[in-house]
Order: structure tokens, then C-alpha cells, then sequence
């Protein structure tokens, strides 16, 4: 099945991609954000906030935060 | 209006005109930027850098080395951010659809305190709750997006609600904002792609987390020097409890700039001082007096020279009462309309 992934550390990527049957937040965010803590993270499902083993499903939107984001001068 | 008392349909029409305008701008071009210009200016270097090692200037060489070297971090950096915003395919739909925006809209309401949205102007705004950064309390901010600015220019803008700028600089209202402009620094990729694919609640978030951060290495005023204040001759910043002020204007003053009045010992800065110009020494303006012919002059110099002129009316007695003083002769007499002290704020002025 396919989900909606934002993840808005970095450069902002955006794009569907697939995940099986069974995947959980913490799955695709480990997948994702591969160095990053979860705990850093603002991290949404469909724009509500997620619990860690909310398990996905077919066309969820899924978005990950940085708590954290450091501007300059 | 708060989108509270926004129907339904008010909130469609709205993301219908953001859509619209986000499909006019072509903004998936940007998503493609390479970093030339970082490229160019390392490559510019790099071929100086040739140059000068081919005559074997090392001083310029080290320090062209040592610019290559940053500029090299920077375009690698470039480069990252490149590539992480390069979509994974093109078939993918990376823009907002008018119903995912709508919901957007909707989730904001939710999300913030206070959402405005308002169609004639073309802005959605949402407040900040109360920012307190390293024990600074800095207020709430208002994110106000111009939404047929996207793809334009700086397309929003961050205003405090209750500003408590930087002592000194009452443009800068956080470390990273200066004329309610954001400095995105990190957010800067993130924020482009969110409002380029029309995730405005993205984009608010980003906006907020930005500013409930602080980044010391990269702020235009350090909040350990929130409340400093700038010495009013050489600008310097001084804690504001132990920085001295002038005493006849009371602006902050360091003690490099501070100078004793030689008359009342008054601590003054440069504006509040003037030099006597038969002595020679400092005094502040207080202590000085202005002749007709614009000189300052102490009131030891004034004394001694109206002792000097009267003792020269009584060698010789004028015989006509009404005759001036000759041609070239400064004229002193204690008269309260030719010398008057300076007063704060005035500046002596030629006759």
C-alpha cells in the first residue's frame, strides 16, 4: 500500500511510497529519518498526532517535524 | 475574521484561490535549483588560489585556502539539500489538492490559538503562543502568509504581538527575525517545499518551531546581550545594569567614551562636551558659554577676560557712552543676550 511521507527536516521531501501490510509509525519513521529521534520529532498521521504504534493505512498522510529547527542571521 | 466564523464554503473558496495560485507560479520548477551560484564562487576561488600559489604568494594563498575550504562546506551543504528535495519520481502529485489545502486550514484552527483568513487580502495569519528563549521572554508572534506572493518573493512575515526587541534594536523583536523577516537558516529548503506544494499547515509549523528555537551561532542579537544597550559615542553593547550614562543627557555611556567636566566633574559623553577655546580644556555644555562670534568659553576664561576688559574701560574712559567696541574687538560685555549658556540639545552657533 502506498502513504503520503513528509518529512520537513533537511529539504522538506514529500512523496508517496510504499510500505507493507502491518507498518507501524516507528517503522516508517525509523525508515525515514534514519539518524534521527523519534522524541525530536513532531510526528503526525493525517495531520493529527500520532501514537509510535499507530499502524498505517492505504493513503495516510504521515509527517515528521524537527522540534527543533535552527534559524540565523 | 477567524476562520471560526468561516463557513464551509468560505474555506473551499480560499483553498481553491491558493491552489489556483500555486498551479500559476509553476513552483515544482524551483524544487530543481542547482546551487550554481555556491558553485561559482568555489571555483572563482579555487582559480585564484592557482594563481597566487603559481607565484608563490603564501600569505594570500593561506587565506584564499582557508576560503575555499568554507566554501566548499557551503556548497556541499547546498549540494545535500539538492538532493534531498529532488522528488523520488515525477509521477508523483507533490501538489496540494483545494481539499487536502482546505483541511489544512481547518487543522490550523486546531492547531493555533488564533487563525485569521481573509479573502480580499489574500493572508492567512496564526499567532505563536508566548516564546520564552533562554529566560528572554520574547511574546507572541502573528505569521501572517501572503499567499499570492508564493513563488514571488519572501511571501510572509513574522510580527512580535508584544514586542520586546534587542535593547538598541528595536527592528530585531527575536534572534532570528529582523524586520519581521525570518531567518529560516535550517528550515529554509523545508518551508520553500511546503509552501511550493501548498502544505500551508506544514509550513505554519515549520514557521513556529523555527522560532521556539534558538540558535546562538547565527543570531542577530545573542540573547545573553538581549538587554545590553549600545554606548551613545562608540556603539558599543554594555550589560544594562553596569554601563554608566551621561550626566547632563543620561544615553548610555561606556567609561572609554566618558569625560570629567574640568569645571563640575560631571561624567558627560562627546555630544554634552565641548573644549574651551581660550584654555583649551573639556567641559561639559552645562559649564561653557557661547560668545557672539560662536566660540565656547569657560566661565574661568569669561571672568578673567571681563576682568580684562574692564580694566581696560577704566585706563581708558570712553568719552561717547554709546560707541562700540572697536573694529575686531570681541565684544564680552556681561550682557545676558550676548552669552547665554548652553542648554542640552543646542548647538552653538556662529554669529
Amino acid at each position: 500500500m502506498k502513504v503520503l511521507v513528509i518529512n520537513n527536516h533537511g529539504g522538506g521531501f514529500a512523496d508517496y511510497v510504499e510500505v507493507s501490510e502491518g507498518t507501524t509509525v516507528r517503522d516508517l519513521f525509523h525508515r525515514e529519518v534514519r539518524s534521527g529521534k523519534a522524541e525530536d520529532y513532531l510526528i503526525r498521521v493525517n495531520r493529527q498526532p500520532a501514537a509510535s504504534d499507530q499502524v498505517l493505512q492505504e493513503g495516510d498522510r504521515l509527517s515528521f517535524t524537527p522540534v527543533k529547527i535552527e534559524g540565523a542571521k | 475574521m477567524t476562520i471560526e466564523s468561516i463557513s464551509r464554503r468560505q474555506r473551499l473558496r480560499a483553498a481553491q484561490r491558493i491552489h489556483d495560485q500555486l498551479c500559476g507560479t509553476a513552483l515544482s520548477s524551483g524544487l530543481v535549483d542547482v546551487p550554481e551560484a555556491a558553485w561559482k564562487e568555489l571555483h572563482s576561488t579555487a582559480c585564484r588560489l592557482q594563481y597566487v600559489l603559481a607565484r608563490e604568494w603564501r600569505v594570500a594563498g593561506q587565506q584564499l585556502l582557508d576560503d575555499l575550504s568554507y566554501m566548499a562546506r557551503r556548497f556541499e551543504r547546498e549540494l545535500i539539500t539538492f538532493r534531498e528535495q529532488l522528488p523520488r519520481s515525477l509521477s508523483a502529485t507533490l501538489l496540494s489538492t483545494p481539499r487536502e489545502i482546505s483541511n489544512d486550514l481547518l487543522t490550523l484552527q486546531q492547531e493555533f490559538d488564533e487563525f485569521t483568513l481573509d479573502l480580499r487580502e489574500r493572508t492567512l495569519s496564526a499567532v505563536t503562543g508566548p516564546i520564552d528563549l533562554e529566560g528572554v521572554s520574547l511574546g507572541a508572534f502573528r505569521i501572517v502568509l501572503h499567499w499570492d506572493l508564493i513563488g514571488q518573493r519572501k511571501a510572509y512575515e513574522v510580527e512580535a504581538t508584544e514586542p520586546n526587541p534587542a535593547e538598541g534594536n528595536e527592528e530585531v523583536t527575536h534572534p532570528h527575525v529582523r524586520d519581521r523577516l525570518l531567518c529560516e537558516g535550517e528550515g529554509t529548503a523545508p518551508i520553500r517545499a511546503a509552501l511550493s506544494q501548498g502544505r500551508l499547515l506544514d509550513f505554519f509549523m515549520l514557521v513556529r518551531q523555527i522560532l521556539e528555537t534558538y540558535n546562538a551561532d547565527s543570531a542577530h542579537v545573542a540573547l545573553d546581550r538581549w538587554n545590553d544597550v549600545n554606548c551613545c559615542n562608540c556603539g558599543w553593547r554594555m550589560p544594562s545594569e553596569e554601563h554608566g550614562t551621561c550626566e547632563r543627557c543620561h544615553a548610555p555611556l561606556c567609561s572609554d567614551c566618558s569625560s570629567g567636566c574640568q569645571n563640575c566633574d560631571f561624567a558627560v559623553c562627546g555630544e554634552c562636551t565641548g573644549q574651551c577655546a581660550e584654555c583649551g580644556d573639556c567641559f561639559c555644555l552645562g559649564c561653557l558659554r557661547s560668545t557672539d562670534s560662536g566660540q565656547l568659553i569657560c566661565t574661568s576664561c569669561l571672568e578673567t577676560k571681563e576682568e580684562q576688559q574692564d580694566d581696560s574701560e577704566d585706563d581708558f574712559p570712553a568719552d561717547d557712552s554709546s560707541a562700540g567696541p572697536e573694529a575686531g574687538q570681541e565684544s564680552l560685555a556681561p550682557s545676558p543676550l550676548a552669552i547665554q549658556p548652553l542648554c542640552m540639545g543646542q548647538a552653538a552657533v556662529p554669529a
